[in-house]
């Protein structure tokens, strides 16, 4: 789909086996799914809620093994270059918990070092993240204290920290208001201007219209659609993004 | 960064957190520092009351004589010593045969004499009940019939014109050579180290619960590994705050412990005398790392677990039960006849254990057990870390979420 792109997908399935003591067939819930995401744009992931959105981004962590195709990122090919993906990746769910008993400022030194980061290099990261950010009010808070917002917004700079080409969010915005969520889709502005890679998978079409350079629709675990924002304007007629989004899922329902 | 930097990193971090947790510092600080004070102060002080009531309460003993209503019991009264705490009642003459007799059931101890045949005076019966209070009113009671006993003997032998010394030719005199350790030294050390393991164990438990499963739980196990933190680095940084937590544990006991006896809160001379042979600097040098690597490997075990539970609902489900095998396995290591042989030394925990015991003890039979147990000991903990390792490698690390 784009030429130099940083994430390569090519056919990757992900089946899982039926739970162990239980009944039940094998679960296929990623399916030959092809996935090419360039830098400096944002590329959603639209589906619904089971449409093995999650399972792929993980896939693309090293957090799960594909169980058929190929994945490079940054050039690395997974599962071998797995440290190298990872050191090139930045992963923020809409789950992600942090360490409530940490302060902020804790958490953020804390996976600094994980990332192999020098006391130096970690201190003027942090002075570039909380002003980026605007972490500065409750950075030195324990994340217990924190609200969902600021949670999220540690999250994201968490994710920052080693300041990976490629950022990969899953529904980042879920459970925050209004001005966190619009807060946060500053942020992925931010960083597809300063030509990092951003993929974010999400369900809601308002964020969608927003931040989008390219959409990729996967329902069942199969891409339904693949294309920039423009195409998939045009793909909705004149109608809202909403309408063709539950269309192309009915399409697939009744293909299927 | 080298993997023992990300796991000192990762273990400070754990550390810290742990120390911020309020139940955490209560179950592995301050329970431990308190409990040899607490179970002294109140063990002994329940205790000591107990023997001081029953030494000193007043017993009430039946008579039941064939011969003269109430002459036996006056002729014993003169034996009871005159405080008046050690009553005679004569109740009749009718000698019970088999049990206890209807009504004496307020009486500590029941007597029954009657005339013996031959050169025999007496043939005297004396029922008790063998409780704690019993066996003290046997021995009250059975000091004044002794006495009584004797006085019999030198009026007879007064009669015979005889001397005690010429009807005992041969007089054997023991004396127990036993230092404090060789005579109580393996119960008393069993139980130390009973205590301190027990007390180190929870300890992990409860830190490992949380640093493993609870992690997933939470969902920051997720978050953790996507850096490119090596696993077992990871792995090796929740372990090393286990052990560290289990170690401050057994450290906060062993002061406890030391308090009792320093601070002089028993005031029993043989146990300090023995607390101190126990926990010499000999002694200790060799048997403090063997009872760290004990910690480390009850550490492995709960960690190994926690790992490959899914939550922590389940690790502590599947961790209740091995707490109840350490503790057994530690129960046996306080069983008096029990030592460090060529079985026991085969059984990790009880190894340890037994081997730890034979070090304070100084048992000098006891050298290759030790290093048998010492290998088996380390052989556990290298599977168990393998183990726990294995399960952060996998996918099942990232739990149910």
């Amino acid at each position: 789909m784009h030429d130099g792109a940083v994430i390569e997908v090519y056919g990757i399935s992900k089946t899982f086996p039926a739970e162990r003591g239980k009944r039940g067939e094998p679960v296929d819930v990623v399916n030959s799914v092809d996935l090419t995401c360039a830098p400096g744009r944002v590329t959603c992931l639209l589906g619904p809620n089971g449409s093995g959105k999650t399972t792929l981004l993980r896939m693309l962590c090293g957090l799960l093994c594909a169980t058929r195709g190929t994945i490079s990122i940054a050039g690395f090919a997974l599962p071998d270059g797995l440290k190298d993906v990872q050191q090139r990746t930045g992963f923020v769910t809409g789950s992600t918990k942090l360490y409530g008993k940490l302060t902020g400022r804790e958490v953020l030194a804390y996976f600094a070092s994980l990332y192999g980061m020098s006391t130096a290099t970690v201190s003027a990261r942090l002075a570039k993240l909380i002003d980026d950010l605007d972490l500065s009010e409750f950075i030195d808070k324990r994340v217990d204290a924190m609200s969902m917002g600021m949670v999220q917004r540690i999250s994201v700079a968490r994710a920052l920290v080693h300041d990976p080409e490629v950022i990969i969010l899953d529904e980042p915005t879920a459970g925050l208001d209004v001005l966190a969520s619009r807060a946060l889709l500053k942020v992925m502005a931010d960083l597809r201007d300063s030509g990092k890679t951003v993929l974010c998978s999400t369900h809601l079409m308002g964020e969608v219209s927003l931040i989008a350079d390219d959409v990729v629709v996967i329902h069942h675990g199969e891409v339904k659609f693949s294309g920039t924002l423009d195409e998939w304007h045009e793909r909705a007629r004149g109608e809202s993004l909403e309408k063709a989004f539950l269309d192309l899922l009915l399409e697939s329902e009744v293909s299927v | 960064m080298s993997a023992f930097e990300l796991s000192k990193v990762v273990m400070l971090k754990e550390l810290r957190e742990a120390l911020r947790d309020r139940r955490t510092v209560l179950l592995t600080l301050v329970i431990p520092l308190l409990f040899y004070p607490l179970l002294i102060g109140v063990f002994g002080y329940f205790a000591g009351r107990s023997l001081m009531e029953n030494e000193t309460r007043e017993l009430n003993v039946a008579v039941y004589c064939d011969d003269g209503k109430d002459a036996l019991a006056r002729e014993l009264n003169t034996h009871a010593g005159g405080d008046g705490l050690i009553m005679f009642t004569p109740l009749g003459v009718e000698i019970p045969e088999d049990g206890r007799p209807a009504g004496t059931i307020s009486y500590d101890v029941v007597i029954g004499a009657k005339r013996g045949e031959g050169k025999v005076i007496w043939d005297v019966t004396s029922q008790y009940e063998s409780s704690a209070e019993g066996k003290v009113a046997k021995r009250r009671v059975e000091e004044v019939l002794t006495r009584w006993q004797e006085k019999m003997d030198l009026d007879r032998l007064a009669e015979l014109g005889l001397t005690q010394g010429e009807v005992t030719p041969v007089r054997v005199v023991w004396e127990d050579t036993a230092s404090l350790v060789v005579a109580h030294g393996r119960e008393a050390a069993g139980m130390l180290i009973y205590f301190i393991l027990f007390l180190s164990f929870t300890a992990c438990l409860s830190v490992a619960v949380d640093v493993g499963a609870g992690e997933k739980e939470r969902g920051t196990m997720e978050t953790l590994l996507t850096t490119p933190a090596h696993r077992g680095a990871i792995f090796s940084g929740k372990l090393g705050a286990v052990v560290v937590v289990g170690c401050a544990s057994t450290f906060c006991s062993v002061l406890g412990f030391g308090a009792v006896i320093g601070m002089g809160m028993t005031s029993d001379a043989a146990i300090q005398q023995l607390a101190g042979d126990l926990l010499h600097w000999n002694a200790l040098v060799v048997a403090l790392p063997l009872l760290g690597a004990t910690i480390l490997l009850l550490a492995s075990v709960t960690l190994a677990v926690s790992m490959r539970a899914s939550s922590a609902k389940q690790a502590q489900a599947l961790l209740a039960p091995l707490l109840m095998i350490v503790v057994l396995a530690l129960v046996t290591v306080t069983t008096p006849g029990v030592a460090l042989d060529g079985t026991t030394a085969w059984i990790p925990v009880i190894n340890a254990a037994l081997a730890v015991r034979a070090l304070l003890t100084a048992d000098p039979y006891a050298t290759w057990m030790i290093v048998l147990a010492t290998m088996i000991t380390l052989l556990t903990i290298a599977v168990m870390i393998w183990l726990g390792s294995r399960a952060l490698n996998s996918e099942q690390a990232l739990g149910k979420s």
